[in-house]
């Protein structure tokens, strides 16, 4: 058995949180919100660049992409996820987890399931037009993560 | 422990650095930390350009996207920051921001020897709770070969059923069914944390 050695933790953090000024928890919230509102929509077009970038390299994807490809379809697809949800459009960012997901269930995979993956991007289209909250979003949400579920 | 909206933060002295490949990424963390005070933040688009800037200067918190492209993703620059040999940058907190995180990265993710691991979307309300979070770490540092980072125990609720303990401070003993009601959280503070006060 290899020796483990526990120290104490050193919080560099901590000792310049302890300074003394600073601001509310709700001053430095509000502040955070107005800046990203400063860009939300240079980030909602980077959303839309990578859609169209999506669509237009993996839009009529029925054979399997080799790895290269899958990796940039994850990548792209995983862009969205983390700049969607900041941004209020929570569903299309579930969708496109939901995308990641499913390539990633099925790079290794022998078959390439192109129905299931034709289907998320229709949802991607149709969540950036939706109407945030509407109750068919979420029905949609659930069939696309059973899809994804289900590739292997 | 819930952030409440009158309580005080102060992240002006603080050192931060921020690494995305994701312009769009980078940017939201930066307005995010911008909004929190954190005057100058240490803005990185390449893992390389965030090593040769750590080997520069001493930074409180790093904040990592976990999937960047390249040879280095943001798992394997924590498992290098441990390992790197840098006196006070070894040590500093690190949170990891995932979107989705793949099948294989998952054990990764928990052995790269990160402080915490934030699933996006992040809100600023989120980040700023982990960021406190972080704060008040109080988790040892482990160091050993397989890994090195805070102890990846949160609690410890001793050896599961069946299981003989293995470490010296695991509970040895069946602790049964509680017999009085759950303490509040200040209660508990007051047991670890005992404060010296002046009357």
């Amino acid at each position: 058995m290899t020796a483990v050695k526990f120290s104490p933790p050193k919080n560099y953090l901590a000792k310049s949180m302890r300074q003394p000024g600073g601001t509310t928890v709700r001053g430095a919230l509000k502040d955070a919100k107005q800046n990203l509102d400063m860009i939300r929509a240079e980030c909602i077009a980077e959303i839309d660049a990578k859609l169209g970038a999506i669509n237009e390299q993996f839009g009529h994807a029925h054979e399997k992409p080799d790895d290269d490809a899958l990796d940039e379809f994850y990548r792209l697809s995983n862009g969205i996820v983390g700049i969607a949800g900041t941004f209020e459009m929570t569903e299309l960012g579930d969708a496109a987890f939901s995308l990641c997901e499913l390539i990633d269930r099925l790079k290794p995979a022998e078959q390439w399931d192109w129905p299931a993956v034709e289907i998320h991007l229709s949802g991607l289209r149709l969540l950036r037009r939706a109407t945030p909250g509407a109750p068919e979003n979420q029905a949609m949400l659930t069939g696309l993560r059973a899809l994804a579920m289900r590739a292997r | 422990m819930a952030l409440q909206d009158g309580d005080r933060i102060n992240l002006e002295k603080a050192s931060v650095m921020l690494i995305d490949a994701n312009p769009q990424g980078l940017d939201i963390l930066t307005q995010m930390f911008a909004g929190f005070g954190a005057r100058t933040p240490h803005r990185c688009e390449t893992v390389k350009e965030a090593q040769g800037m750590l080997r520069k200067v001493d930074v409180d918190l790093i904040v990592i996207e976990a999937d960047l492209p390249g040879d280095m993703d943001g798992y394997d620059f924590v498992r290098w920051l441990r390992r790197a040999g840098m006196p006070q940058n070894t040590f500093t907190s690190v949170i990891l921001v995932s979107g989705h995180t793949r099948a294989q990265n998952v054990a990764r993710a928990r052995d790269c020897g990160s402080n915490f691991i934030i699933v996006k979307p992040i809100s600023p309300r989120i980040l700023l709770q982990r960021v406190t979070w972080v704060a008040k770490e109080s988790r040892q540092f482990v160091e050993c070969d397989a890994y090195i980072g805070p102890d990846r125990r949160f609690k410890n609720a001793g050896p599961p059923p069946g299981v003989k303990p293995r470490r010296h401070d695991d509970i040895r003993t069946k602790l049964g069914a509680a017999t009085a009601p759950n303490m509040d959280q200040d209660e508990i503070d007051n047991l670890m944390m005992p404060t010296r006060v002046s009357l």
